[in-house]
C-alpha cells in the first residue's frame, strides 16, 4: 500500500516536471496547438472574418517580456492582431534544436505566414520551407531567401555609428565601452561602426569591449559593465536585450552614462543619453500588410534609416550644439554625403 | 605587463568576491547535503527558485530581509521534494535532481509571467546596499575589498566558519558525516539517519535560497528567466574540487570568481584574441588547477545510496538516545 502510494507520488512529480519542461521550452508548440496553449493570444477576441483565411505565427527563442529584442517582435505581432484583425499565435523561448518542429507544427495547423525572430531562424527555415510550399516563412534579421522564404535585414552599422558619435560627445574620460553578447556579423558591424562614429567626433577616443557570452545573464552583464567602468569608461552601450538592465544598474551606481539599444530605453534608466531604435513592429506590420493585400514577394528586405525602420531616439543627454551636430550627421547620411560601412 | 596590474587593483578583488558569493553559498550548502549522503545536483534549480522568490518576496513585502526569508522558503520547498524523493521513495538522486532543475525553470518562469505579464517594464524590488564597515572599510586596498561588500558576502563568510566548526567539531557534525559514510553504523548506534538526511537537504535548500538572493537582490533588483545560468553546476563542481571540505570548496569558488573577474578585465584590453577564449578562462583555470594541483577527489562513501533500514531493527527497539556515537 505504502509502496503504491510512493509510486503514484513519484509518477505525479515526474509528470509535473515534464509539464513544466514542455511549458518552458515549447511555450506553445505542443500538439494541443499553439492557438490554445499560448494564453495571451487565445484570450484575445477572435479575428475578424475578412482576414479569416490568414493566420500569422511568431517564433522567438527568447522571452517576449525581455523589454528589448523579443518584446519588439511581440509588439509587432500584437499590432498585426489589433490593426489587421488577423489571428495570431506565438511561441517563445524555443530552443534552436526545437525550431524546425515548432515551424512544422504551425505550418500544419494552417498558419500561412510564420515569422522567426532572429538570424538563427534562417537555417531551420531554409530546411522547413520547401516542405510547405503554401506557407510563407520570414526570418527577421536573416539574409535568406527562397520560393516561400524571405529574410528581413537591418542595415547593421547605422545605429552603431550614431551611438558611437553620441557616446564620444558625452565622454569626459575619452574612453567608451560596448557590451555585446557575441561577435555575430550583425553585432560586429555595429561594434566596428561604433568605433568609427566615436573617432569621427574624437580621434583619440579609446573604445573597449567586453562580451557577456550570454543573452540573459544579468549579473554577468553587470560585472562586464563594472569591469569596463573600472578601466575608465564613462559611456556604455549594451548590444543586448534583457541584460541591458544589468548594465544600466552598474551605470546608475557609478554615476556614468549609458545608451539604449533596439528600443528607446530611457524609461528603464535615467543614465540613457539616447537609444538606437530598430522598429521591429514596423517591419512586422509592413510585411503582414503586404501579405494581406497580395503585394508580398519573397526575398530579402533591407530596412534602415531610409525607410524609417531604424532611427535614433531623442538625445536626452546632449546639449543643443551636440544635438544639432548629430542631426546634421544623420541628415548627411540620408543625403548620401556620409558613408557608413553597413553589413547589408 | 599590463595583465598583472589587474591583480593590484582592489576593484578586481571585490569583483571576484561578488562573483564568488553566490557560488560559495550554494556550494557550502551543498556540502552539508553531500556529507549526509545525498547527492545534490539540484543546486541549480534551488538557486533559481531562491533568486525568483527573493525578487518576488522583496517586491511584494517591499522589505529586502523578508525577501531573503521568502527566498529560503522558496528553495526549501524544492528541497522538500528532493528529500522526499531521494530519501523516502529512494529513487535515483541524479534523476530527481535533474528533474527538479527543469521544474524550477518551469515554476519560476510561469509565476514570473503570471505575476508580471508580458509587458517589458521590469518592476524593481528593494535590494541590498553594500555595507561599509566603519573604520575598516577605510583601510586602503583591503578596506573596499573585504569590508565594503553586500551583507550576503558576510553571511557567506560566517557560514564558512559555522559549517567548518559544525562538521568537524560537534558530535552532530560527526553524525552528519557518518550518515554519508556509513549510515548502517549510525543506525545501529541509535541515530535516526532519515531525520539527519532530511534536515541536511533542507539546510542545503536554505543556503541555495541565499545564493539565489545574491543574484537578484545584490544591486540588480530584478529577475529574468533562468537568471542562475548554470551557477548551480559550477557550485557542485566546486564541492568536488574542494574535496567536500568547506575551506577547499570556498577556495575553489574564489578561483572561479577571480578567473571570471580577470577575463572580464582582460577583454577590455583589446588583445587580438577571440572572445570565446576569455569566456572559457574561468573554467580552464579551474580545470587546470584540478589536474595539476589537486589529487584524486573522492566523495562520501554512501553518497547517492539510499538508506534502507535493516528489517531486523524495528524503530521500537532503539537504544536510549545518546549524544551520538562520537560522544564526549
Amino acid at each position: 500500500m505504502k509502496k503504491k502510494l510512493m509510486a503514484l507520488l513519484l509518477a505525479g512529480t515526474m509528470l509535473l516536471g515534464l509539464a513544466a519542461c514542455s511549458r518552458n521550452t515549447g511555450g506553445s508548440q505542443g500538439a494541443a496547438g499553439p492557438a490554445q496553449s499560448s494564453a495571451p493570444a487565445a484570450s484575445e477576441a477572435p479575428a475578424e472574418k475578412d482576414a479569416s483565411d490568414v493566420k500569422i505565427a511568431l517564433v522567438c527563442n527568447g522571452a517576449v517580456n525581455d523589454g528589448g529584442w523579443n518584446a519588439s517582435a511581440f509588439e509587432g505581432l500584437n499590432r498585426i492582431h489589433d490593426e489587421l484583425g488577423v489571428e495570431t499565435a506565438y511561441s517563445e523561448k524555443v530552443a534552436i534544436a526545437e525550431v524546425p518542429n515548432v515551424l512544422r507544427t504551425y505550418a500544419r495547423q494552417g498558419f500561412n505566414l510564420i515569422f522567426g525572430h532572429g538570424a538563427e531562424f534562417g537555417e531551420p527555415m531554409s530546411t522547413v520551407a520547401p516542405e510547405f510550399p503554401d506557407v510563407q516563412f520570414v526570418a527577421v534579421n536573416a539574409n535568406v531567401s527562397g520560393d516561400n522564404l524571405s529574410g528581413t535585414v537591418y542595415k547593421f552599422g547605422e545605429l552603431g555609428y550614431f551611438s558611437g558619435m553620441a557616446a564620444a560627445m558625452v565622454s569626459e574620460t575619452g574612453k567608451i565601452g560596448i557590451i555585446p553578447p557575441d561577435d555575430a556579423p550583425n553585432n560586429k558591424a555595429d561594434m566596428d561602426t561604433f568605433e568609427l562614429g566615436a573617432k569621427a567626433v574624437d580621434p583619440d577616443i579609446q573604445v573597449m569591449s567586453a562580451f557577456t557570452g550570454s543573452w540573459d545573464d544579468l549579473p554577468k552583464a553587470k560585472e562586464c559593465a563594472d569591469s569596463l567602468i573600472s578601466q575608465g569608461c564613462d559611456v556604455l552601450l549594451p548590444l543586448g536585450d534583457a541584460y541591458s538592465v544589468g548594465v544600466f544598474q552598474a551605470c546608475e551606481e557609478k554615476g556614468i552614462h549609458s545608451e539604449g539599444w533596439v528600443s528607446d530605453q530611457h524609461g528603464l534608466s535615467d543614465t540613457v543619453i539616447c537609444s538606437g531604435i530598430q522598429s521591429n513592429p514596423d517591419v512586422y506590420v509592413a510585411t503582414a500588410k503586404s501579405f494581406l493585400d497580395g503585394t508580398f514577394t519573397p526575398g530579402v528586405g533591407v530596412y534602415g534609416f531610409e525607410n524609417g525602420a531604424q532611427s535614433m531616439s531623442e538625445f536626452y543627454g546632449l546639449n543643443d550644439d551636440q544635438k544639432a551636430q548629430m542631426e546634421a550627421a544623420i541628415q548627411d547620411y540620408l543625403d548620401g554625403k556620409l558613408d557608413i560601412p553597413t553589413l547589408y | 605587463m599590463e595583465v598583472l596590474k589587474i591583480f593590484l587593483t582592489p576593484d578586481f578583488w571585490s569583483s571576484a568576491i561578488r562573483l564568488m558569493t553566490p557560488l560559495m553559498l550554494a556550494a557550502l550548502g551543498g556540502i552539508i547535503c553531500e556529507r549526509a549522503g545525498i547527492l545534490n545536483m539540484a543546486l541549480e534549480g534551488q538557486i533559481l527558485m531562491g533568486a525568483f522568490f527573493a525578487y518576488l518576496g522583496s517586491y511584494l513585502t517591499q522589505n529586502v530581509w523578508l525577501g531573503l526569508v521568502i527566498a529560503m522558503i522558496g528553495s526549501m520547498s524544492l528541497a522538500v521534494i528532493h528529500a522526499f524523493m531521494s530519501i523516502n521513495v529512494k529513487v535515483n538522486q541524479v534523476v530527481v535532481a535533474l528533474g527538479l532543475n527543469t521544474l524550477a525553470i518551469g515554476i519560476t518562469s510561469t509565476i514570473f509571467r503570471f505575476m508580471f505579464g508580458t509587458d517589458s517594464q521590469m518592476a524593481n524590488c528593494p535590494g541590498f546596499k553594500a555595507i561599509h564597515i566603519p573604520g575598516l572599510s577605510d583601510i586602503p586596498f583591503i578596506g573596499p575589498v573585504l569590508f565594503g561588500q553586500y551583507p550576503l558576502t558576510y553571511i557567506a563568510l560566517l557560514a564558512l566558519f559555522g559549517i567548518s566548526w559544525f562538521l568537524f567539531h560537534t558530535s552532530r557534525g560527526l553524525e552528519l558525516r557518518a550518515a554519508g559514510e556509513n549510515p548502517q553504523a549510525l543506525d545501529v548506534a541509535g541515530v535516526d539517519v532519515i531525520r539527519i538526511r532530511w534536515l541536511a537537504v533542507l539546510v542545503t535548500g536554505a543556503f541555495c535560497g541565499l545564493a539565489g538572493a545574491c543574484l537578484t537582490l545584490n544591486g540588480l533588483n530584478t529577475f529574468y528567466d533562468n537568471i542562475s545560468s548554470g551557477r548551480g553546476y559550477i557550485a557542485y563542481a566546486a564541492i568536488v574540487f574542494g574535496k567536500w571540505n568547506p575551506m577547499g570548496t570556498t577556495l575553489a569558488t574564489l578561483l572561479f570568481g577571480a578567473g571570471d573577474a580577470l577575463q572580464l578585465r582582460m577583454q577590455a584590453m583589446n588583445f587580438n584574441i577571440p572572445y570565446y577564449f576569455y569566456l572559457m578562462m574561468p573554467y580552464l583555470i579551474t580545470f587546470l588547477a584540478l589536474v595539476f594541483f589537486m589529487g584524486p577527489s573522492k566523495g562520501p562513501a554512501a553518497s547517492n545510496v539510499p538508506f534502507v533500514k535493516d528489517k531486523a531493527r524495528s524503530s521500537k527497539r532503539r537504544p536510549k538516545q545518546t549524544s551520538g556515537i562520537g560522544g564526549k
